[in-house]
């Protein structure tokens, strides 16, 4: 029997009992009291979204996004969908019905104010992190589903959940149906880049939790930020009050000297410490701990993982009068003399991630135990090699993909 | 049973076209049956929820291995110890000869086996192209990842596996004179 039919053989038994008909009768019957949400899609502005890339890193002062917007100016106001939050929005996880420990009209959802027993019993067991990533004197739970709430005097006070790619255009439902239903929107939401931000009013909240919480905004006051990086995720901050400052920007030349940059490496998220490299060539990158980047020679600078130098990274910022097309045909033959290059579709590959989806070229090729992956893609306007090497049996290189979305460059 | 609506009714098509693979789909990763029951029924609630988002710009049986591999990762992500959810699990009889049920379970075991002791990424993407006849394109899509890294990581996951299986061949002989 030849191989492939083997496999093939072997693998369409299922092994065990399956899905069985009592499992699809339980589904039926848990979702008998579940109405398929219908999704009226708020006009979000995927226009500014286009071309912009934000990597989510915790600076020394908590969260912090940098924006770029390098090819297209920010999109009109935010038009949001209704100016009440709906309580039957509730997302992807199910709503909770549980009675509150407190007003019962500020949540049925495990909002904002709710007790971590709420939501425990809404998301799962939490976990504490130790110490609070933000260093502050609130307490830090870590939930399934990428939630991480802030706990003060037993309330929860700030909210971070992440989401998915392809869940990222849930986020805005979903942080409706945890929000308190008496919520209207105050002013017209504002949007920066790839941060949309919106301020809520909710009365229960005012009357629930002391006024100092909210800063110097109004009491009841509270904020949702709405972050897409640009791996096609999202990350949404909910927190009281006019805490913490906005936009969170942070123009050319000003990016901080250190920061710690948050990836995903083989469906995990590390998180790892980062300074800002300042290249000979006019652009900026943030350097992850585990890895050293250094000039090769004039044109070129090179970054490889301080563990493996197997796996390095060839940085090439092209002359501002270059060619693309040549740089794509150079690319291309770069490869040929490699091995068979196999030609990748970046908008097809990454349809999420604006970043590397724009790319001009994406092209890869194989020789002996090391693989090498090719991209030509503009940063800010000005025309990029970069050109990554691995073992053949390494399971990602999203470490260099990470660093590349923090480049700056000068035109 | 009560009449079934529109929604119903086409969650119960995927559920009987698509259960048993999105349940060995998500076996293959998590390596654990009771949390494969779980994990495949939110897939499918979770389905059901979303039906209206449901844009129809990949297959539904796309759409639905993406729901279970974000499934799969929330589970592996979060640090909690899921509760069991579901009581009612009991072993169905397959109504096979006991030899029957010994060969297939030899011979299942052969490759699952194998591909068990493969790295998750490699056991999704075997699974995917050669069970479920997915394209890389559609791999890559369920998988968040370029094609050409599922074309690569495919390669390198047959090439191991043909190396476990040797073994598991010249130990056990199962496959015979192939």
């Amino acid at each position: 029997m030849e191989f492939g039919e083997m496999l093939k053989q072997g693998l369409s038994e299922t092994p065990g009992r399956g899905f069985t008909n009592r499992m699809k009768e339980q589904v039926l019957r848990d979702v008998a009291n579940i109405r398929p949400r219908r999704v009226h899609r708020r006009s979000r502005p995927l226009t500014f979204l286009t071309g912009a890339a934000a990597v989510v890193m915790a600076t020394a002062a908590g969260w912090g996004v940098y924006t770029r917007t390098h090819v297209q100016s920010p999109a009109a106001p935010i038009t949001p969908v209704s100016h009440s939050m709906n309580p039957a929005n509730s997302g992807p996880l199910a709503p909770v019905t549980e009675p509150l420990n407190g007003p019962a009209h500020v949540s049925s959802t495990a909002g904002l104010g709710d007790t971590l027993a709420v939501l425990q019993k809404a998301y799962g067991t939490a976990t504490q992190v130790t110490p609070s990533t933000d260093n502050t004197a609130s307490v830090e739970y870590a939930f399934p589903h990428g939630i991480a709430v802030w706990m003060s005097e037993g309330r929860v006070v700030e909210i971070h959940r992440a989401f998915q790619p392809s869940q990222s255009h849930y986020a805005h439902q979903d942080m409706d149906g945890m929000m308190p239903h008496d919520s209207t929107i105050q002013g017209t939401p504002m949007n920066a880049g790839t941060t949309q931000v919106f301020t809520y009013q909710s009365p229960s909240l005012a009357s629930f939790m002391p006024k100092s919480w909210f800063g110097g905004a109004n009491p009841g006051e509270y904020r949702v930020e709405y972050i897409y990086p640009s791996d096609g995720s999202a990350y949404v901050k909910v927190t009281l009050g006019n805490i913490s400052g906005f936009p969170l920007t942070f123009a050319p030349g000003q990016r901080p000297e250190q920061t710690t940059i948050a990836y995903e490496s083989e469906g995990m998220y590390e998180s790892e410490p980062a300074k800002l490299w300042q290249s000979s060539q006019g652009y900026s990158m943030y350097v992850l701990s585990s890895s050293t980047a250094s000039a090769e020679e004039p044109g070129s600078d090179t970054v490889f993982l301080n563990a493996n130098h197997d796996f390095s990274m060839r940085i090439q910022a092209l002359p501002s009068n270059a060619d693309a097309t040549k740089a794509v045909n150079q690319a291309k033959q770069q490869l040929s003399t490699i091995g068979q290059p196999v030609i990748g579709n970046p908008s097809k590959d990454f349809p999420m991630n604006d970043w590397f989806a724009n790319a001009l070229f994406e092209g890869s090729a194989t020789h002996g135990k090391s693989h090498v992956i090719t991209w030509v893609m503009h940063v800010d306007g000005r025309l990029f090699q970069f050109t990554i090497t691995s073992p053949t049996e390494a399971e990602s290189v999203s470490q260099f993909y990470t660093m590349i979305s923090t480049i700056q460059a000068a035109h | 049973m009560c009449k079934l609506n529109r929604e119903e009714d086409l969650l119960s098509d995927l559920m009987n076209q698509y259960g048993q693979s999105v349940w060995s789909f998500i076996y293959s990763i998590t390596k654990d049956a009771t949390i494969t029951d779980d994990l495949s029924q939110e897939v499918f609630i979770q389905a059901y929820r979303h039906l209206h988002d449901f844009r129809g710009d990949a297959s539904y049986k796309t759409w639905l291995f993406s729901i279970a591999k974000n499934k799969c990762r929330d589970h592996f992500r979060s640090a909690f110890v899921r509760r069991v959810t579901f009581s009612g699990n009991v072993p169905e009889d397959h109504g096979d000869s006991v030899e029957e049920q010994v060969m297939r379970t030899m011979q299942q075991n052969a490759v699952w086996d194998s591909l068990l002791q493969l790295k998750p990424a490699y056991r999704e993407v075997v699974f995917l192209h050669v069970r479920e006849e997915m394209t890389f394109g559609e791999v890559g899509k369920v998988m968040g990842i370029p094609e050409t890294t599922a074309r690569a990581k495919y390669h390198r996951a047959v090439r191991q596996l043909r190396e476990i299986l040797g073994k598991e061949m010249e130990t056990n002989g199962i496959w015979g004179n192939a």
